[in-house]
């Protein structure tokens, strides 16, 4: 069984006037079926607006299903009886990184999740500690939130979902507010908790270059999951990203130029790497061709 | 300016005053305080002098940046200052047109300088030197009592705690939206009391939607990491009384038969 | 007619414990229609910068001058000045206060003394420019998508008519639609208004698209200042300052590094594409002539 399962999802959003009365109906969720197995690495790519953050805030259980069901850990999220434990299970990491930060200094932000939790005080401590190491801040442990820097404060989140032990960690856009060098922390922290401690990842993003590190992307639009694969076989669809006006990498970018013009390049290029080395080949053939003559 | 407001900020450090039990500070600057307005009285203002320098030096705070806290209030000062000094009835010492300067003014003003200025660093240090967190538990614990009577101490206890972590934030959003609007030409300083109250709006209302974002995304943060109030909270720093405490009752307990004495005696 | 910034040192907390250099000597002169870009990372003082542009900061040495005056004269004109300059932060659609986006537009050009009408006009004009459509305009402004607020907030910087636009990092935060559609539009201001544009951005991409010129500051001081091509192609320098060029340029350095001759000031995917063919097409005609 999948560590979480969404089957058939639809999520209304109400508008409603002075009185009360509805005016208005916005499916921000339209029938989405998705299923994510323990320790996958996996990226929600849309972008604002196609209903990916409305999906995210399902899957702990913030919001709960118009129709269809999310499933866990095990757990439905439409039963109130286990909405901790799925909150245990599945932390959540959110976009601005000061809307999030509870305590005014870090090991005691760090703590508030197992404090919540009921954890015994020493126990706390060596979580806060553990999680504190685990996202490279255990410098900061007296330091104020409000000294550091957008990435810094990101890995605080992280640390303090971490001191909860969950086994997936849902990042709801978590580099939007953040510049390069804070992106590039949070990304490479993710990927780090997934590798070594075998921690679900599940990355909403509206950046190609953060979604190409998944094992596997969902492509949102209008709400509905239109796209999956791993990262080769999605932005070998460019054309289809474009339409959504999504972007593609540079490199697969410049190697579909080259397409064009009669290169045969491959469609499943997504690094530089890879486009020096399938150019190298054709440099060399030419070579050969230029020999036979 | 608005950036330089010390007041309810934490001041990072490991000192015997940082190290204290939340309830025992509460408790000193309650003794302080008490002792303070206790008498208008020479000998009871030296005492509270020496208290405060005592603090200074075991807090390892610098004065600089302690003094910083009283520019706020400055205003405020001054305008009480002026206020005593030309309104008590007394003997005048100095004339100035209709305006005069008594004795009694002058002994009030200075008393009540003095007086505010100490309330304000008592005070402060008590904020200075324990963490927001702290200051709340300690609060919940010294007045757990109240929660037999329906008070919802814990739920007070939470809201202090995040209010002083936003004060900052809020603060730096405030400047930021005063230099948004001052570079769309707008104006805050000239025009009468109306036009002032009214150029605010550009000010106020987008602090208040913010501030309400943030509101409710704290709320989502916080509920997605498992809060449901007090119940069944555990706490990695849980209050404990430890022999410094003891000595710093003891302390206390002494200053304050002293402070009784001053005033009894002199 | 021109911005020009001499000596300009700035210093926050001056005399205090937490003292700190933001400016340390920047001079710079930025001319009517120009294009400039302006990056470094995040803690160089590039917003500090930019608010001197506008006399919102005061510097603690040196002056700025704008048209040959001295801003911070006595007497001098403050108002208009802001008129003349226009600055948005960023993130700057929380400036957004009044009950319809049209009102809020409006708001500057009330302020510089326009009449209710003439300010309502002007508004409409300038929501026009950043491409929101009248249906919009009687809407409020906390109704609209984060895209839309931003674009609101540019134009109520655009309505008060500047010579100079300053915009501090406009499309932090949006998808890369949302950015597209501010970036184009601010280069039709560019192109068609004759509007003198300053970009602070963390994308050199952008920059290698609309920048004529590009600024890179470093620890409050200005690191490089010339076209984007020259300022990436001196990698050195440029890594100093902790920033990369953009991500085409370095791939054709991973190209050539396979062995393939082409040359590495290229900024843009195209430019990229035409070098690897015109490579493709030299090789072809050295292998048809005889060895």
């Amino acid at each position: 069984m999948s560590f979480i399962s969404v089957r058939n999802l639809f999520h209304d959003y109400y508008r409603h006037n002075d009185e009360g009365d509805v005016v208005d109906r916005v499916t921000a969720v339209d029938g989405v079926k998705l299923t994510i197995e323990q320790g996958e690495f996996v990226a929600i790519l849309g972008h604002n607006g196609s209903g990916k953050s409305t999906l995210a805030k399902h899957l702990n259980g913030i919001l709960q299903p118009t129709r269809g069901t999310v499933v866990v850990g095990g757990y439905d999220t439409m039963d109130r009886n286990h909405i901790w434990d799925i909150r245990r299970q599945t932390g959540m990491v959110f976009q601005n990184p000061d809307n999030q930060i509870v305590g005014t200094v870090v090991d005691e932000d760090v703590a508030f999740g197992p404090e919540n939790l009921g954890v015994p005080t020493d126990e706390i401590r060596e979580r806060v500690e553990e999680s504190l190491g685990a996202v490279g801040m255990s410098a900061f442990r007296d330091a104020s939130p409000n000294k550091l820097s957008g990435g810094q404060k990101q890995r605080i989140a992280i640390a303090g979902i971490l001191a909860m032990e969950p086994d997936c960690i849902i990042m709801d856009e978590p580099t939007a507010m953040l510049d390069p060098e804070g992106r590039r922390e949070v990304t490479a922290t993710a990927r780090r908790l997934n590798r070594e401690k075998g921690i679900t990842i599940l990355l909403i993003t509206h950046n190609m270059d953060e979604a190409i590190q998944a094992d596997r992307i969902y492509v949102m639009d209008h709400g509905k999951a239109v796209m999956e694969g791993t990262p080769a076989e999605i932005f070998a669809q460019a054309e289809r990203l474009e339409k959504m006006r999504l972007e593609i990498p540079p490199a697969a970018k410049l190697a579909r130029e080259l397409r064009k013009e009669g290169f045969a390049l491959s469609d499943e290029i997504l690094t530089g790497k890879e486009l020096a080395e399938e150019l190298k080949e054709l440099y060399a053939k030419r070579d050969e061709e230029g020999n036979g003559h | 300016m608005i950036r330089e407001i010390t007041i309810g900020q934490y001041y990072p450090g490991k000192s015997l005053l940082h190290r204290l039990d939340p309830r025992t500070k509460i408790i000193g600057t309650f003794v302080f305080v008490v002792g303070l307005f206790l008498e208008k009285n020479v000998a009871i203002l030296a005492l509270s002098t020496l208290f405060l320098l005592l603090l200074v030096r075991l807090s390892h705070i610098p004065i600089r940046y302690i003094l910083r806290g009283l520019k706020p209030i400055f205003l405020l000062l001054l305008f009480s200052v002026v206020f005593n000094l030309f309104f008590t009835p007394g003997t005048p010492i100095v004339r100035l047109g209709f305006l005069k300067i008594t004795k009694e003014g002058l002994t009030l003003a200075a008393f009540l300088t003095v007086r505010l200025v100490y309330l304000i660093i008592g005070t402060s240090f008590f904020t200075l030197t324990t963490t927001p967190t702290r200051l709340t538990d300690g609060l919940e614990n010294l007045f757990g009592f109240l929660n037999r009577v329906k008070v919802p101490v814990h739920e007070i206890a939470m809201m202090m705690s995040i209010a002083l972590r936003f004060i900052p934030i809020l603060v730096e959003e405030l400047d930021k939206i005063m230099k948004a609007q001052s570079a769309r030409c707008a104006d805050f300083e000239s025009g009468g009391l109306i036009r002032k109250i009214r150029s605010l709006i550009p000010i106020l209302v987008p602090l208040f939607v913010s501030a309400i974002g943030r509101a409710n995304d704290l709320a989502m943060a916080m509920e997605a990491r498992c809060y449901r109030g007090g119940a069944g909270r555990t706490k990695m720093k849980p209050l404990q009384y430890t022999n410094e405490d003891r000595y710093a009752f003891t302390f206390l307990a002494i200053y304050f038969i002293i402070v009784v004495c001053a005033k009894v005696v002199i | 007619m021109a911005i020009e910034l001499n000596q300009v040192n700035y210093i926050y907390e001056a005399g205090g414990p937490n003292e700190r250099y933001a400016l340390r000597d920047v001079s710079l002169t930025i001319g009517k229609g120009e294009f400039v870009g302006l990056v470094g990372h995040t803690g160089s003082s590039k917003s500090t910068l930019v608010q001197h542009f506008n006399g919102l900061l005061v510097p603690t040495g040196g002056t700025v001058l704008f048209d040959g005056k001295d801003i911070h004269a006595e007497g001098y004109d403050k108002k208009s000045l802001r008129g003349k300059v226009g600055v948005t932060f960023q993130y700057p659609e929380y400036q957004l206060f009044e009950e319809t986006v049209r009102k809020d537009v409006a708001f500057g050009p009330k302020n510089l003394g326009y009449t209710e009408q003439e300010a309502m006009e002007i508004a409409g004009e300038a929501l026009s420019m950043v491409g929101i459509k009248e249906k919009y305009f009687e809407k409020s402004p906390f109704e609209l998508s984060g895209g839309q607020k931003r674009r609101v907030a540019i134009a109520g910087v655009l309505a008060m008519k500047p010579e100079y636009l300053v915009l501090d990092e406009p499309t932090a935060g949006l998808d890369p639609e949302g950015r597209e559609r501010i970036l184009e539009r601010i280069h039709r201001l560019y192109e068609e208004k004759d509007m003198t544009v300053i970009l602070v951005s963390h994308s050199m991409e952008d920059m290698a698209r609309y920048a004529t010129r590009l600024i890179v500051m470093d620890h409050g001081r200005i690191a490089l200042d010339d076209t984007p091509r020259a300022v990436f192609s001196n990698r050195e320098e440029l890594q100093k300052t902790g920033l990369t060029p953009p991500a085409v340029t370095r791939m054709m350095e991973e190209i050539r590094s396979v062995g393939i001759p082409v040359e590495g000031d290229c900024i843009t995917i195209e430019e990229a594409a035409a070098e690897i063919r015109r490579v493709w097409e030299r090789k072809r005609k050295q292998q048809r002539e005889p060895v």
